[in-house]
């Protein structure tokens, strides 16, 4: 027993030693770099492998950005999987992280949280560029009223599209809206292709993890896919249990109907495949998802690889979550963040640098059309050939960049409605929700969230009888304290304002 | 007195050089256990720290039990534990009648190459990742494209909607499991029962044993401190769930979760949105305090009844 003790004693006194031993950062060895010029390391996020010519952008790169602004950038790609945890190991490892991406599967709110963004206001402040740039959307960034991120994009403004396989439809002659608004549309549209012959399902709902909506009038405050804080419908100012809403029971009941008319897929919440890869792989005939300058037909073409048109379901709205989507913040470890700031500010104001970032090298990653923004690829290049373009996001104004085929010129002189003011912009743009004193309720009402909507909203299970049991769930995970919390929060802001 | 005592004096320093080789032998490992094993465990203290990434472990504030309480304040509390504990229950049970059987089984077959290749088949599953073993569970089971669903079109049946359908996962999980992890358990006792030696066994054959007497007679009494040490481990392990088979193989389907999920998949799920260190920190120490008390308390149960077979 003795001895037992004597050992014990011993394990703890080297916890102690090693606690003591191994704090603080080590000294950071400064960069010995020539004149002024700053190595910036930026985060490239990936769908998973890199570029081939990521090195050859990366150089152009900074042909541009070391005589302009004294910033040498480097390229660290992290594919999107891990992108909500890799943060955390660049900066506790100490690795050089600068301008990094604040939104995906993180928000700035829970970065700041962790310690991991610097407070840019005075930089970003000081750029009238910047500023104008941002206007009415840059409230989204802030937490507690300091800037931490930078809105990703300018026209921020999506629209819930239903994307379909238009050379499908042109084959079968299926009749679709110009806007689908009733489920008289949906039910036209369904039957039609079921008629058709096609092989293809209607539409996929996914795994219901992370569904996408059929309407998009209401705001999240944040947690925008979930849902955990509660929602604003019709910007009434009363937070509401989403999922306790006839709306969202009206959602389950139609998802229900269309399972059971075989419209969906109705494996799709456990074959592992996302809905755009069931449209990659041609199972699906179409699927909804936000579109927007950024998730235009186009991006749905390169990502599938068929011929993708949309057909809108909801007016162009831009509420927080869709600002902080691809939103740049800057590392808490950053050395210099007057210089990260410097190049976001021409990130967002030269052109030449946007395209480049977008597109790449013209001439090689893509060629030009006369008296035109629309791109295409050069001769014996295609979407999946060419060695630049696998990044999530956009980079720079959008207004001002060459959009890709199959968009056209018309939608380029619309992009200004995806912009502020045009897109209506929700009214609780500046406000975010600090979870922190109901962070144990936020988690476990995220599991039970996780346990019970994908069935539902994949339409498995009948939502009558599952809606009751999962509310009922919610609320002893405490729903109602999250609630009750975002709601006295909100009214505080509310009337700051 | 004197005398006596520099006497024990040089003869521990002469114990000590003898010895001395030995310990620079063994210190290599030593090193590599305290690295490896006890280093790590000031990491211990995020558990109860709202840990921020730029202050660092140290620095960061304390909180308390705050993050433990997350683990309490669901309902979903005694359903995750008594799934883990009875989960783990039954393969205890059945790792211990199918491999032994097994081992016996496979030891009674003379011909060599016959005897490596069935071990050989039985060890392969236990080498398959676990991803991979959910792919191969979803070709028999899935909903639309699965063989036994394909099966049962075939025949003009009604198919079963396998992944929303609760009452069938606890055995398709037991079944999953045992079927890949049956080959390394089988090893660890057919290598014991290899070591006995024919002696016994052509001893008692003289004396006109049957094969069902030698069995239980020689072979499960000469095997029980291997099973009561294999036991014991895996009975310190009763608080901890294989995180690929219970989130993998049921494929994270909400309507299933009654009875696939565990603490590890329940932690993981909730947490990985906010991915709050402290936390999972708590949960992972939480876990191994329980593992901790259990293993003891078993070892203690085990010394009480029989003192040489106890692990410590």
């Amino acid at each position: 027993m003795k001895k037992k003790l004597v050992a014990l004693l011993m394990t703890f006194g080297m916890t102690v030693g090693l606690i003591s031993g191994c704090g603080g950062n080590s000294d950071t060895q400064s960069k010995a770099g020539e004149d002024d010029v700053y190595h910036m390391v930026m985060q490239i996020t990936t769908y998973g492998f890199d570029d081939a010519d990521l090195g050859m952008v990366q150089d152009a790169v900074n042909e541009i950005t070391v005589p302009e602004i004294g910033v040498e950038v480097e390229f660290m790609t992290i594919p999107i999987m891990e992108q909500a945890t890799k943060l955390g190991l660049l900066v506790s490892s100490n690795t050089q992280i600068d301008l990094v991406c604040t939104g995906l599967l993180t928000t700035p709110t829970n970065l700041v949280a962790q310690g991991l963004l610097t407070d840019i206001t005075e930089y970003v402040e000081a750029s009238d560029e910047l500023m104008a740039l941002s206007e009415g959307i840059l409230d989204a960034c802030k937490v507690d009223g300091k800037i931490y991120a930078y809105p990703g994009a300018t026209a921020n403004g999506v629209q819930v599209t239903y994307f379909y396989d238009a050379d499908l439809a042109e084959q079968y002659n299926i009749q679709l809206p110009e806007r689908i608004t009733s489920e008289d549309d949906w039910n036209s549209i369904f039957s039609q292709v079921k008629e058709s012959g096609m092989e293809q399902y209607a539409i996929s709902l996914g795994d219901g993890v992370a569904a996408e909506y059929e309407w998009n009038d209401f705001d999240a405050l944040g947690d925008a896919g979930y849902n955990s804080y509660g929602v604003i419908f019709n910007e009434d100012d009363k937070v509401v249990n989403f999922y306790g809403t006839k709306e969202y029971a009206k959602k389950c009941e139609t998802h229900r109907k269309w399972y059971q008319e075989g419209y969906c897929v109705p494996d799709s919440s456990s074959n592992g495949y996302t809905t755009s890869d069931s449209m990659a792989n041609g199972q699906i005939f179409g699927f909804v998802s936000n579109g927007g300058v950024g998730m235009s037909s186009a991006y749905w073409s390169k990502i599938t690889g068929k011929n993708i048109a949309g057909i809108p379901m909801s007016d162009i709205t831009t509420t927080a979550d869709n600002v902080i989507n691809f939103s740049w913040g800057v590392s808490s470890t950053c050395e210099n963040p007057q210089k990260v700031v410097d190049f976001l500010e021409l990130l967002y104001t030269n052109v030449d640098l946007m395209n480049l970032m977008n597109y790449g090298i013209e001439g090689t990653h893509y060629v030009t059309n006369e008296g035109s923004k629309i791109i295409s690829y050069p001769d014996g290049v295609d979407a999946t050939t060419v060695g630049y373009g696998n990044f999530v996001g956009t980079y720079g104004d959008s207004s001002k960049i060459y959009q890709r085929e199959p968009l056209t010129d018309e939608f380029v002189e619309h992009i200004p409605d995806y912009m502020y003011p045009n897109a209506a912009t929700s009214k609780y743009i500046g406000f975010t929700f600090n979870s922190e004193k109901v962070s144990t309720q936020v988690e476990n009402v995220l599991a039970v969230i996780q346990e019970y909507a994908p069935a539902l909203e994949c339409g498995i299970v009948e939502p009558e009888e599952q809606i009751k049991a999962f509310n009922e769930a919610l609320e002893a995970a405490g729903m109602n304290d999250i609630i009750a919390e975002c709601q006295s929060q909100l009214d505080a802001w509310l009337a700051q304002q | 007195m004197e005398k006596k005592s520099i006497n024990q004096k040089t003869r521990s320093k002469r114990r000590f050089k003898r010895w001395l080789p030995v310990f620079v032998m063994g210190l290599p490992g030593f090193i590599y256990l305290f690295i490896n094993n006890y280093m790590p465990m000031y990491g211990l203290i995020v558990a109860f720290k709202k840990f921020n990434y730029k202050l660092g472990i140290t620095e960061s504030p304390w909180n308390g039990i705050e993050n433990f309480k997350f683990l309490f304040a669901n309902n979903d509390a005694w359903e995750i534990t008594r799934n883990t504990i009875l989960y783990n229950f039954v393969f205890i049970i059945l790792d211990c009648v199918c491999c032994i059987a097994l081992a016996i089984f496979l030891n009674e077959i003379r011909k060599k190459t016959t005897k490596k290749f069935y071990q050989t088949v039985i060890l392969l599953p236990y080498l398959m990742s676990m991803v991979v073993v959910s792919y191969l569970t979803y070709a028999f089971i899935g909903d639309r494209t699965g063989l036994i669903n394909g099966i049962l079109e075939f025949f003009g049946k009604e198919t079963i909607q396998f992944y929303s359908t609760k009452s069938y996962w606890p055995f398709i999980l037991v079944f999953v499991r045992m079927w890949r992890t049956i080959g390394y358990g089988t090893i660890i006792y057919l290598s014991t029962i290899v070591g006995f030696g024919d002696d016994y066994f052509e001893a008692a054959e003289l004396d006109g044993a049957t094969k069902w007497q030698q069995i239980r007679h020689i072979t499960i009494p000469l095997l029980k401190p291997t099973i009561i040490m294999l036991t014991t481990l895996s009975v310190g392990n009763i608080f901890r769930s294989d995180f690929g088979l219970f989130y993998q193989v049921p494929r994270n389907q909400g309507l299933l979760y009654d009875v696939t999920d565990t603490i590890d998949t329940y932690v993981f799920r909730a947490l990985m949105k906010n991915g709050n260190v402290g936390l999972s920190s708590a949960a992972a120490f939480y876990q191994s305090i329980i593992c901790f008390i259990t293993i003891l308390v078993f070892n203690g149960i085990i010394r009480k009844l029989s003192k040489e077979d106890s692990l410590f």
